[in-house]
């Protein structure tokens, strides 16, 4: 649907469905106007599913190559944007599938709002930020689950677990969320929390 | 140990789900990307060749298609100078006129546009799609952003399949959009089965 892309600031742009059936048509940058759009989110979802940056923009690249290649498949069932978050969540979530026992590192909130010391309310950063802190197998199933909707019997599938871990790795990382964002507090059932499961910090 | 059961009743633990779903589609908070990330990317990119291009397996799928359009215009020719030379006039089976046939909706919405314009004053029944975050996922994967108020919503079937119906913001506000997803409807695959825009009476 033309409604779904970005608006420009001045001049009108072509909507994302505009630019991919460009791109199918044959034009030579639009796909990479395309990518500009939403490289910001599509970075972050891959750092947020990746075990260290490196990854991450290996991932990307392989992500939007992917991308490229099969846009004429696209069904325009979804937004454009949302099969791209797809696309790259999936090439991060199948690198860890293929790589489950190599060592992570946390990506820690400094990298990613490097230069930002001061202190900012905004929910999205917070929550970024909190997300950073989890280990990325934990990380990875709740992006996959909470962020971007997959069942847990598709996650447990890219990620080569089993059902039962990826709900139990969900559990955790809402759990350490919460308690990191202080929403226990907030919700008023510190009492609960407290009561079933003692307060861990994952520090990185 | 934790357990499913005990996540979906909690608040908190409900508040963070929401905030995650959220998280997914902020593009406005997504901070910048390394320079050198995004260019390694826009260099791969540039190094593929363009669709149109790749002439190599389309000249093969050009030439089963010409070869096919070929012969259903000789078949064609053949049909026509025999049914001309008929002495009496064909008949066919009556069946739908143009003006039936025609669709105003680019997909039908199993609903007469007087019961959709009804869901307005209705409270909405999400039916499998009543858990907030699954439905701001849904949402999301349709292409709106979080927050969007459901102007109405009902279960019902489509082709036989059950379905959401769910009304949405028009581009004006005489409209609104009605679509049908599959009652998974997420981010990654809407499962969209029809979408209409209906004039408020």
């Amino acid at each position: 649907m033309g409604t779904f892309g970005t608006v420009g600031e001045g001049e009108e742009q072509r909507t994302d469905s505009e630019l991919l059936a460009a791109h199918v048509a044959g034009e030579q940058y639009a796909f990479e106007e395309l990518f500009r759009r939403h490289h910001r989110q599509l970075y972050r979802l891959a750092q947020l599913t990746s075990r260290n940056p490196d990854d991450a923009a290996d991932a990307l690249q392989d992500a939007m190559l992917s991308a490229h290649r099969t846009a004429p498949a696209f069904r325009h069932d979804a937004a454009v944007s949302s099969w791209l978050y797809r696309i790259v969540v999936n090439a991060c979530l199948d690198r860890l599938r293929r790589n489950k026992t190599r060592p992570t590192t946390t990506l820690l909130d400094d990298t990613c709002h490097s230069g930002d010391p001061m202190p900012r309310v905004d929910t999205a950063i917070v929550v970024e930020r909190a997300l950073m802190r989890l280990p990325v197998e934990q990380r990875a199933a709740v992006v996959a689950v909470d962020m971007q909707g997959y069942s847990v019997v598709e996650t447990a599938r890219m990620l080569g677990i089993a059902e039962g871990t990826v709900k139990s790795r969900c559990s955790r990382a809402r759990r350490k969320l919460a308690q990191s964002l202080d929403y226990f507090a907030m919700e008023g059932t510190a009492a609960a929390s407290s009561s079933s499961n003692p307060p861990v910090m994952d520090t990185g | 140990m934790d357990n499913g059961t005990e996540d979906d009743l909690d608040p908190a633990v409900e508040r963070v789900r929401r905030d995650l779903a959220a998280l997914g589609a902020d593009e406005d908070s997504a901070p910048d990307v390394p320079p050198e990330v995004t260019a390694r990317v826009i260099t791969a990119l540039r190094a593929e060749p363009a669709h149109a291009v790749r002439t190599t397996p389309l000249r093969r799928l050009q030439v089963i298609g010409m070869v096919v359009g070929l012969g259903a215009v000789v078949a064609g020719a053949i049909v026509g100078v025999t049914m001309l030379g008929r002495p009496e006039a064909p008949r066919f089976p009556v069946g739908p006129t143009a003006e039936k046939i025609t669709v105003d909706r680019p997909a039908a919405i199993p609903l007469p546009d007087p019961q959709v314009i009804a869901l307005l004053s209705q409270a909405p029944d999400y039916g499998p799609l009543a858990d907030p975050q699954r439905r701001g996922s849904c949402l999301g994967g349709l292409g709106y952003p979080p927050g969007t108020t459901v102007l109405g919503a009902q279960p019902l079937d489509m082709h036989g399949q059950p379905a959401v119906l769910m009304l949405l913001p028009g581009e004006t506000p005489e409209t609104v959009v009605a679509v049908v997803v599959e009652p998974g409807c997420n981010g990654a695959h809407t499962g969209l089965l029809a979408k209409s825009s209906v004039t408020r009476t």
